[in-house]
């Protein structure tokens, strides 16, 4: 009876696991060779995934994604200003690298959900022209991005975060060899 | 001893003999009718369209596994294949893509909607209860656990915009709460 009740005591890590966030965060798949673990990694997953409670990783993240140029086009686009407030209107702004990312660690700011989102961004080829765009919807509850924005546009995604709507008199550059985001 | 159990065997036995008589009484071609409020697309759809947005974003009710599952512009697509009638413009028919939320959308929100609670719903619409006897007033109000949080206050414009669906008088008050809901706080 004493060795059964170990056992099942022994069994217990494993029945604490949630086997639905296991498959996702399995299905991100390996780094991408070239590219360290940090800050510059992984552009279009989904960061608190696996920066959340669940798995760990440090930072622990509240908010985390990836802007690109276009809903369709995958140019991440650097000095983008992320603008969140959350339910008790508490703000924050985070700027992207030159990989698109960003991310809020949840030790500086544990936000109140739902949150507005906006983007603020200098438009290239211009002299310091801005513009801004507003996120259609809330975030409820899910501080990853790319949990909604998951790859390309279809009827369960709106496809990625975005500066604009296509390229058309944007020319957004490509993320050069000096980014560490680059292999 | 012996004689208790005997008892309680005899009691099993009754019981067991009383069963095919139960079952036989139940009429097979019963239905049970759901009782829904208006689905008047005039009427429901500024009801739809702020339940979408507040409560059906892709983080939340927007999910087909949810119980309360709604479908629309900025959420969630009625799964569809190419063609099919009930979309008029397939390339923007995703989440946040200019096509409207769909005739067919409205009708699963207001089957969703409505089979969350059915029994309670039916007296709802027939004012034997309250609207707050629902849960989806109450869980929007905070009044009862939400993992999304307070979604409105009672008596504000979300709210009454629900409320006045649920129980009937949005005929009569008119879709404004609705409208104000949607306008404020984008």
């Amino acid at each position: 009876m004493k060795r059964f009740l170990l056992g099942l005591l022994a069994l217990l890590p494993i029945g604490c696991g949630n086997p639905a966030l296991d498959v996702r965060i399995e299905a991100l798949g390996d780094e991408k060779p070239g590219v360290e673990p940090g800050e510059y990694h992984r552009p279009g997953q989904p960061c608190v995934l696996c920066h959340g409670a669940y798995y760990g990783a440090e930072p622990e993240m509240s908010v985390g994604g990836t802007i690109y140029a276009t809903p369709t086009q995958d140019t991440p686009v650097k000095g983008v200003r992320v603008t969140m407030i959350d339910a008790q209107g508490d703000a924050r702004t985070v700027t992207t690298n030159c990989i698109g990312n960003f991310y809020l660690e949840k030790e500086k700011w544990d936000p109140l959900f739902p949150l507005h989102a906006e983007i603020e961004f200098d438009v290239p080829g211009t002299d310091g022209l801005e513009k801004r765009a507003v996120m259609a919807t809330r975030v409820n509850r899910d501080g990853s991005c790319a949990g909604c924005h998951e790859g390309a546009q279809n009827q369960g995604s709106p496809g990625n975060v975005y500066c604009a709507l296509d390229s058309a008199g944007y020319d957004f550059p490509e993320p050069d060899s000096s980014c560490p985001g680059v292999p | 001893m012996s004689r208790l159990v005997a008892l309680v065997g005899l009691a099993f036995v009754g019981l067991a003999a009383a069963l095919p008589l139960a079952c036989a009484s139940v009429d097979p071609d019963a239905k049970n009718t759901i009782e829904c409020p208006t689905d008047d697309p005039a009427l429901f759809r500024p009801v739809s369209q702020v339940l979408e947005l507040r409560c059906g974003t892709l983080d939340c009710h927007g999910h087909a596994a949810r119980p309360l599952r709604l479908y629309g512009q900025y959420g969630l697509r009625r799964p569809e294949a190419e063609g099919s009638e009930n979309v008029a413009d397939y390339a923007e028919y995703y989440p946040g893509g200019k096509e409207p939320t769909t005739d067919a959308e409205l009708a699963d929100n207001i089957r969703s909607l409505c089979g969350l609670e059915p029994e309670i719903m039916t007296l709802v619409v027939r004012a034997e209860k309250k609207p707050e006897d629902l849960t989806l007033v109450r869980k929007a109000r905070l009044e009862e656990k939400h993992k999304g949080g307070r979604i409105w206050f009672k008596g504000t414009e979300g709210d009454r915009c629900l409320v006045a669906w649920l129980d009937g008088t949005l005929a009569t008050v008119g879709t404004g709460a609705c409208e104000d809901e949607l306008t404020r706080n984008r």
